[in-house]
């Protein structure tokens, strides 16, 4: 028994170990959305693309919608925007959110590069992206046809992201869970 | 020398004047509030700054909101739950105490109980330990009376 005891520390030191060993490798840029299994917040904003055309999160109903927060000054997002259009080739519902950026800029980003998105949300003041909780862009919400928020992508869309989480919460969104 | 200081002064002055809003609030109170409120809601972007100092612009747009609740009439707890359910709990320097946290508040007490325990065990065992060496140091009376026999004998036989 005294000589079991001689190794607490040993264990202790283990389990400390482990539990930061568990921390390493983890992005602390990365937060948790607190948006993750409720509604889409409220909004009244116009479309890009029909400036006279508002509309409000019931819009987003009735889908899986992948909704990207991009803008043309960010350059993360230039960096996914090929990623986007593949996505859009797949099938993939995918609804824009210009966010604080100028108009005019934002279409003549989509004439050149080619546009994957279903429409455009225009957020010029950042509203809805303060509402969503958005600290940078670019930021991806996976949102199920109730409106609800069932993942956010904090940074560029990836093929791992969307492999290793998106995927398969898509695929369970359709199996209707 | 007095150019080189009054240019030192004014570069700090601006440097000073960058993160500062121009937020008017009716009553002093208010500004109190304003400026408590910013100090203890961090940043979520630039991670290790609160919102009241920090240059990010979604922190601007934090301390607008913030401003806009408390000019409309918010308690200080409507304001910071108006946040925590965007941003999360992240923003709060000080954790919620809630199940989900009691770890990271009772913890430091509880490991210290455990410490303290450990050092009372430890001090009482010594303490036995000595007293028990004391009392086998120390020679019961017939132990004492037999010593001095065998002593006795030793230096009668030599």
């Amino acid at each position: 028994m005294r000589r079991l005891m001689l190794f607490l520390p040993v264990v202790l030191a283990v389990i400390l170990g482990a539990i930061l060993y568990n921390g390493i490798g983890k992005d602390p840029s990365h937060l948790d959305s607190a948006l993750v299994g409720r509604q889409v917040p409220d909004f009244h904003l116009p479309l890009l693309q029909q400036p006279d055309k508002m509309v409000g999160p019931e819009q987003l109903k009735g889908k899986t919608v992948l909704l990207n927060v991009w803008a043309t000054w960010c350059p993360t997002c230039e960096m996914e925007y090929p990623y986007l259009m593949q996505l859009a080739k797949q099938g993939v519902y995918i609804v824009g959110v210009d966010y604080k950026d100028d108009p005019a800029k934002a279409k003549q980003w989509i004439e050149q590069r080619g546009n994957p998105y279903a429409y455009v949300i225009q957020d010029n003041k950042g509203t809805l992206g303060f509402d969503l909780g958005v600290y940078g862009a670019p930021e991806t919400f996976l949102i199920d046809p109730k409106g609800i928020v069932r993942y956010r992508q904090v940074g560029a869309l990836d093929s791992q992201a969307w492999k290793n989480k998106i995927k398969p919460l898509i695929d369970k969104i359709g199996q209707g869970g | 020398m007095r150019w080189w200081i009054s240019l030192f002064l004014c570069c700090w002055a601006l440097t000073a004047q960058a993160t500062v809003d121009p937020y008017q609030f009716d009553t002093p109170a208010k500004l109190a509030r304003y400026e408590h409120l910013t100090d203890i809601l961090r940043c979520p972007k630039c991670q290790d700054e609160n919102i009241r100092n920090s240059g990010a612009p979604i922190a601007a747009d934090m301390r607008a909101k913030v401003a806009a609740m408390i000019r409309d009439g918010a308690t200080d707890q409507q304001v910071i739950d108006a946040l925590v359910s965007r941003f999360g709990e992240f923003v709060l320097y000080k954790p919620r105490l809630e199940r989900r946290t009691w770890l990271l508040w009772y913890g430091p007490f509880v490991v210290g109980v455990i410490g303290l325990l450990v050092v009372w065990v430890l001090a009482m065992r010594g303490r036995r330990l000595a007293h028990e060496r004391d009392r086998e140091g120390r020679l019961s009376a017939e132990e004492r009376e037999r010593l001095r026999q065998l002593l006795d004998e030793d230096s009668r036989t030599s």
